[in-house]
């Protein structure tokens, strides 16, 4: 059941009238139809996975226990790797065991050996990363002292499995989530509204901006050695502007959804392309994922103490490991080491930390500095989406090689250029609106300010028909972080 | 909680006043005029997308009648043949359009299936996707892509019309210089034939036709519409392959592709015959 689907919102319209229902009757009762809810959004994508996500879930549970009343630090540790164990291997095999097979065997070739060797058909069950990661961040806090095991298994199970965030995050953390299950929830009506605005926003970015660049880059990508260089940039934009759609239009949809049951997620965008570094862009996109490696990866590793190597080797190992996170490919690792590399000058010289604020704070527009500054980050991001986008490291390096030709300057063509100019002219509103709102949680936050009831209604209205009349329906397109 | 249920049911309202809107839109241009039932007379039948339309009720002048509809595919043909079948039509002979095209991913996604529902009957489907289909699709319009595409580009070319009439003027195809008919025939080459792989799903419509032209005792018979000499310059042996499924099965083919070759004042477009054409080709094919 995807978010962009007709059967999500009969879906949230029936939860939603259950769940405030259940709020006056009881509070356990409410968790548990949650729960079985969100086992059942879970079981519409493949059901056999519904199994595995409990396994996982029931032992995250049961580690988190023993460990918080174990007496030694063996035994603590013991039943720490063992979950920690259990859970990698599960992601490992799911995700990572025909990559590791076909890379061994590349290698072996490569000395002139022919391995004999066979790949499994292995579905990647929807999700694993992120719920795996929820379950981790449970046990490790536990174990670090930063949080008392939850006795109570359906909050545990709900915290894990909450139908906005099981399938492409964001990644919670027991100490922001749990305590919201366990207390009573009261309606909120700003609340309410505010969630009900935010996706739809979430909804303009996937529909009517991620899925419309989806045609053309896709297009573009999978023709690429055809293509002028001047197409072949407008499809790496094209692809920048679609995962962003694509994801923090899923985000948006899913903290909305949540904040209409009252329950507040973390926040997983905060408009990244706004970003004068790439530190910066690193604080704004995909936040609860950096925000988990950093607290689980980076601060274990030594963090920002030490000197300048050990900074250099942390922050590759924390990009390395994220690009793998994201699939087993080699242009996903290549992505991280990418955006590592751009890391280091900021890194050596202790300036990652020097964009905080949100750029032209206060401002309509930015300073020529902080213009040319944004146009440096957006192109570094899009050549490193490049890697991301690819087939494979090989289809990288070719199609940036036809960018860089003299091709590049002649004007890009491609059939229905009509409808490109559409999205061209869609593209330059959204960044306005995004812009606009650039201060706020998310661009249309603001709307409540208006004034006038009836304005508000007209721009949601709006909203709504652009939604309609752009939005690509033609084809269901799935959300590209649903692969991971 | 009653607030926010009220506002809700406010904007239900205003999207279903709106469906309305585009419900007597979706009315006027595109359901209207397609849920035609041939008079029973008719004993033959030609099934073509807009390469039919031309054709107008020439036919009917050699008892034939002209069942095509603009973005026909061989799914919503299937419909309509299954619906003379079941009613009884007595049908000898069905002329269906085995242009290069008809199997193309473009005409897959760009066919008829939400108003060819008018034609499907409950002994062809489940009663689940009978009643989805046939009255709440069909009703509740702004779910439908395809007329939300036909509206939003009436209204992008109603725009146009005032802003700058000449963009949305179509030109002669006879008065079409040599180059601005080759680029208008790439165009219409890259838009149709930029996938390399055929349309499972039109391919089982059309065998299914075969066989039931079969069952039926129905003469099938394919036919290949003229093309302007350019566009064939252009298309070169492009094919998607429909005549291959016919002829494979052992149906005669008409191929009129060359026909019209050295005579552009025959054409509204590359591929497209204009109404004289359509009269004159009318007479080649049944005569």
């Amino acid at each position: 059941m995807l978010f962009n689907s007709l059967q999500y919102p009969i879906f949230l319209a029936f939860i939603f009238l259950l769940y405030w229902w259940l709020n006056e009757k009881s509070l356990k009762w409410q968790n548990l139809m949650l729960l079985a809810a969100s086992y059942y959004f879970y079981g519409c994508w493949d059901w056999r996975f519904v199994f595995l996500l409990a396994f996982s879930t029931g032992l995250d549970y049961f580690s988190g226990i023993t460990i918080y009343e174990a007496k030694t630090k063996f035994k603590k540790k013991l039943w720490l790797y063992l979950s920690v164990g259990i859970n990698l291997g599960f992601l490992g095999f799911f995700k990572y065991y025909n990559f590791f097979i076909e890379s061994f065997a590349e290698l072996l070739q490569g000395f002139g050996l022919q391995p004999h060797y066979s790949t499994l058909q292995i579905i990647l069950p929807v999700g694993i990363s992120f719920y795996t990661f929820h379950g981790l961040s449970y046990v490790f806090d536990i174990y670090y002292n930063r949080l008392k095991p939850s006795y109570n298994w359906v909050n545990y199970t709900l915290f894990v499995s909450f139908f906005p965030l099981l399938v492409a995050g964001p990644i919670e953390r027991a100490t922001h989530l749990l305590p919201q299950l366990e207390r009573p929830r009261k309606f909120d009506y700003p609340k309410a509204v505010d969630g009900l605005r935010q996706i739809l926003w979430g909804l303009v970015k996937k529909v009517v901006i991620a899925d419309n660049c989806a045609i053309f880059a896709n297009q573009i990508f999978n023709d690429s050695t055809h293509q002028s260089g001047s197409n072949l940039a407008l499809g790496a934009i094209l692809f920048t502007f679609q995962i962003y759609g694509d994801f923090s239009g899923y985000s948006d949809i899913a903290l909305g959804s949540a904040r209409l049951l009252g329950i507040e997620l973390l926040k997983n965008f905060n408009f990244p392309y706004f970003s004068r570094d790439i530190a910066e862009f690193w604080r704004r996109w995909h936040i609860s994922l950096s925000s988990w490696f950093k607290d689980y990866l980076y601060i274990p590793l030594g963090g920002s103490r030490g000197g300048n190597w050990l900074r250099i080797r942390n922050t590759f190992i924390i990009f390395l490991v994220s690009g793998f996170w994201h699939g087993a490919n080699w242009t996903f690792i290549i992505w991280g080491g990418l955006h590592a590399l751009y890391m280091m000058p900021s890194i050596i010289t202790r300036t990652n930390r020097n964009n905080l604020e949100t750029v032209a704070k206060g401002r309509f527009l930015p300073s020529l500095k902080e213009s040319v500054q944004l146009i440096v980050t957006f192109t570094l991001v899009t050549l490193a989406w490049i890697f991301f986008r690819a087939e494979s490291v090989i289809h990288a390096f070719s199609y940036i090689s036809g960018i860089v030709s003299p091709t590049l300057f002649s004007a890009p063509k491609l059939p229905e250029m009509d409808r490109i100019l559409i999205l061209v002219v869609l593209l330059v509103l959204f960044l306005f609106i995004e812009w606009i709102g650039r201060e706020k949680n998310y661009a249309i936050e603001g709307i409540p300010s208006i004034k006038s009831k009836s304005f508000r209604w007209v721009y949601y209205c709006m909203i709504t028909l652009a939604i309609y009349f752009f939005g690509n329906f033609e084809e269901t397109v799935e959300f590209i972080y649903f692969q991971f | 909680m009653r607030r926010f249920v009220q506002n809700i049911m406010i904007f239900i309202g205003i999207v279903i006043a709106f469906n309305c809107v585009v419900y007597y839109f979706a009315y006027k241009t595109y359901y209207n005029g397609y849920s035609v039932v041939p008079e029973k007379r008719f004993h033959s039948f030609v099934f073509s997308d807009s390469h039919g339309l031309p054709l107008a009720k020439y036919p009917e002048e050699y008892n034939v009648y002209n069942f095509s509809a603009g973005s026909e595919s061989y799914f919503d043909i299937e419909r309509k043949l299954l619906y003379l079948i079941e009613n009884k039509y007595q049908i000898d002979t069905v002329y269906v359009n085995v242009d290069d095209h008809m199997l193309s991913r473009y005409r897959d996604n760009n066919n008829n299936t939400d108003r060819s529902v008018f034609y499907l009957t409950k002994n062809n489907t489940d009663t689940f996707t009978y009643i989805q289909s046939k009255y709440i699709t069909y009703y509740f319009v702004i779910l439908q892509p395809k007329i939300r595409t036909i509206f939003r580009r009436f209204l992008l070319r109603s725009v146009a019309s005032i802003i700058h009439p000449e963009l949305v003027k179509e030109e002669d195809w006879s008065t079409l210089s040599a180059e601005q008919r080759v680029v208008k025939s790439e165009d219409r080459k890259n838009y149709q034939f930029s996938g390399q792989k055929s349309s499972e799903r039109l391919k089982i419509s059309l065998e299914n036709i075969i066989s039931l032209s079969k069952e039926h005792n129905i003469t099938l018979l394919g036919v290949k519409f003229p093309l302007a000499a350019s566009y064939m310059d252009v298309l070169g042996d492009a094919n998607f392959g429909a005549d291959k499924v016919l002829s494979d099965s052992g149906i005669r083919i008409l191929d009129h592709k060359t026909a019209f070759a050295d005579q552009d004042g025959y054409f509204s477009n590359q591929d497209h015959l204009n109404k004289q054409g359509g009269k004159v080709f009318s007479k080649i094919l049944f005569e």
